[in-house]
């Protein structure tokens, strides 16, 4: 039966930011972003029909082809290491467009993005899962192959794991 | 100060904020995707309408690439057949010139072999005498 049409559309509107998101954390550019974002959406509309043989949810099928698109580029090329003017452009949205906040802010998106790069790859890719992407446990176990409890406790040690990092 | 998991949060909810798309970027991903579809619609439907043109298009093909063959083919057989000509006679003109050359010298050696008999037998008839 497949994904119907409606159903794939809905899925494009809340998914895009997500998977874009996500493929900007592990690939930290924005055009590479891009690309993984439009391969996920092409290769999920073209195998739309036969999608249910995967045996996943929709929001774990998407993420499933972005994890894959994601290590194929990375193993294709050299890693992509986020670049000082790729973050000092990190987009810091602040209402009230206070400097000395949106300053503290920036400064917050660096050390994250600074921790997150030395963590274990299996516990960036939970975090970045879980709080990128903002899948729920059950989600990440499925696109990870791994029960819930253990993907809990591996989000558990990586936070600990910023937390300690992280110097006054 | 302690860094809490509360602040680590929100810290990684600002971070998350900074990755958000802008509407370029989601319109160049649409664009990129819907116009990827077209194209191969495009291809498609121009393919299905002319299906009855791939015969007569195969025929003039395999016409085209025969005909440059020929074409090819006879001037450098010509011109092979030329050349040989041409060497041909460069060959005979330089062996008819050789071979006068070669008279000419044996000539002057017999003429000069003569010469000396002749001046040779004067001496020697004068002598005798």
């Amino acid at each position: 039966m497949g994904i119907p049409k409606e159903t794939f559309e809905e899925l494009y509107k809340n998914c895009f930011t997500p998977v874009y998101r996500y493929a900007y954390a592990r690939l930290g550019h924005r055009e590479a972003a891009e690309d993984i974002a439009q391969i996920v959406f092409s290769k999920a509309w073209e195998t739309r029909d036969r999608y249910e043989d995967r045996g996943k949810p929709p929001l774990a099928y998407l993420f499933t082809i972005a994890r894959n698109s994601i290590i194929d580029r990375l193993r294709r090329k050299e890693p992509l290491v986020m670049s000082d003017i790729e973050i000092s452009s990190l987009k810091i949205q602040d209402d009230t467009n206070d400097p000395a906040r949106m300053s503290q802010q920036a400064e917050s998106s660096r050390f994250i993005q600074a921790a997150l790069a030395d963590l274990p790859e299996d516990q960036r890719e939970a975090v970045l899962l879980r709080y990128i992407a903002d899948l729920p446990y059950s989600e990440i176990a499925d696109i990870l192959d791994k029960n819930e409890e253990a993907v809990r406790k591996t989000v558990s040690r990586a936070l600990q794991l910023l937390r300690d990092k992280h110097k006054p | 100060m302690t860094y809490t998991e509360e602040q680590l949060e929100k810290d990684l909810a600002i971070y998350k904020e900074s990755l958000t798309p802008s509407h370029a970027d989601e319109q160049r991903v649409i664009m990129s995707i819907t116009g990827k579809k077209e194209q191969m619609t495009k291809g498609r439907s121009i393919a299905g309408k002319f299906w009855f043109l791939a015969p007569i298009v195969g025929m003039a093909l395999l016409l085209i690439v025969l005909t440059s063959q020929k074409a090819t083919k006879a001037p450098s057989a010509l011109a092979q057949e030329t050349d040989e000509i041409v060497i041909a006679l460069i060959n005979d003109e330089l062996g008819e010139q050789s071979i006068t050359d070669e008279s000419d010298a044996d000539l002057d050696i017999i003429m000069s072999d003569d010469e000396q008999l002749a001046s040779f037998t004067s001496v020697y008839d004068a002598n005798e005498y």
